[in-house]
């Protein structure tokens, strides 16, 4: 099984991505975080994804510092991120792009999100 | 390893927190300012690299914070790299040409300012090779 994180602070949202995911591919075990701060939580507890879904705009710690903090930290820098959000201006898009793994703009089609989750665990696994 | 300081000024949040992901993630010790007495003070506390000023900012008035930081003398050290929307300069920036590197218009893209500011990295740590 592949854990996917997700970080996004709709719940219903993230509810309604758990479902799709792990229903697209039986491989995906998703699990969500409403917060920067439930996200390091979560970690600190041990509950390590293979990938992390980041959500930029978010209330106190938004994606671009939990980002800062996830590679700031020898344990956790390694996970793959990709950028899941609704900001589509350029610098964002630029941004998102060098610093993660992928950056996918709402709303986006399942099996587009399925085959670019697919990709980053492909090409790291082949690392 | 060389020493890769970098202060970011502009008074948009988001830019800040952009820039200073972008250039953590690389290596660089970032001081973000989002006003003047922010970065007066960096520089009085002896800052020492490269600073990325946004002068079309009317809050923070980028020109009056560039006239302060030359007429202070913080500049001896420092390279300029100017944030700008204006696609023509304006021609005030012709007073501080001597300090500035580059012009950079909004929007721009991460890699080009990146590669901008290991340019005036390196033409600080040559000149303070040269001093030494």
């Amino acid at each position: 099984m592949k854990k996917i994180m997700v970080v996004d602070d709709d719940p219903e949202n993230n509810l309604s991505l758990k479902a799709g995911l792990e229903d697209i591919d039986k491989n995906f075990e998703v699990f969500c975080a409403e917060s920067g701060e439930q996200c390091f939580q979560l970690l600190s507890e041990k509950k390590i994804p293979d990938l992390i879904l980041l959500d930029i705009m978010m209330p106190e710690m938004n994606g671009w510092e939990v980002f800062g903090k996830l590679k700031n930290n020898l344990e956790w820098k390694k996970i793959p991120v990709i950028f899941l959000t609704a900001r589509s201006d350029h610098i964002a898009k630029n941004a998102g792009n060098f610093l993660g793994d992928d950056y996918i703009e709402k709303p986006y089609e399942l099996e587009e999100l399925k085959d670019k989750i697919n990709k980053t665990l492909n090409k790291l696994s082949e690392m | 390893m060389e020493d890769r300081k970098l202060m970011i000024i502009d008074d948009d949040p988001d830019t800040l927190i952009i820039l200073k992901t972008v250039f953590e993630y690389v290596g660089f010790t970032v001081i973000v300012a989002d006003d003047k007495s922010k970065c007066i003070s960096e520089l009085e506390k002896g800052f020492r690299g490269v600073i990325i000023i946004d002068i079309n900012v009317p809050y923070l008035n980028g020109w009056n914070t560039l006239n302060d930081i030359v007429s202070n003398g913080y500049i001896y050290g420092n390279r300029l790299i100017i944030l700008s929307s204006e696609k023509n300069p304006d021609k005030r920036i012709e007073e501080f040409s001597e300090y500035i590197d580059d012009y950079v218009i909004k929007p721009f893209d991460v890699e080009y300012l990146l590669n901008s500011v290991k340019k005036s990295l390196l033409s600080i740590n040559n000149l303070n090779e040269v001093t030494a």
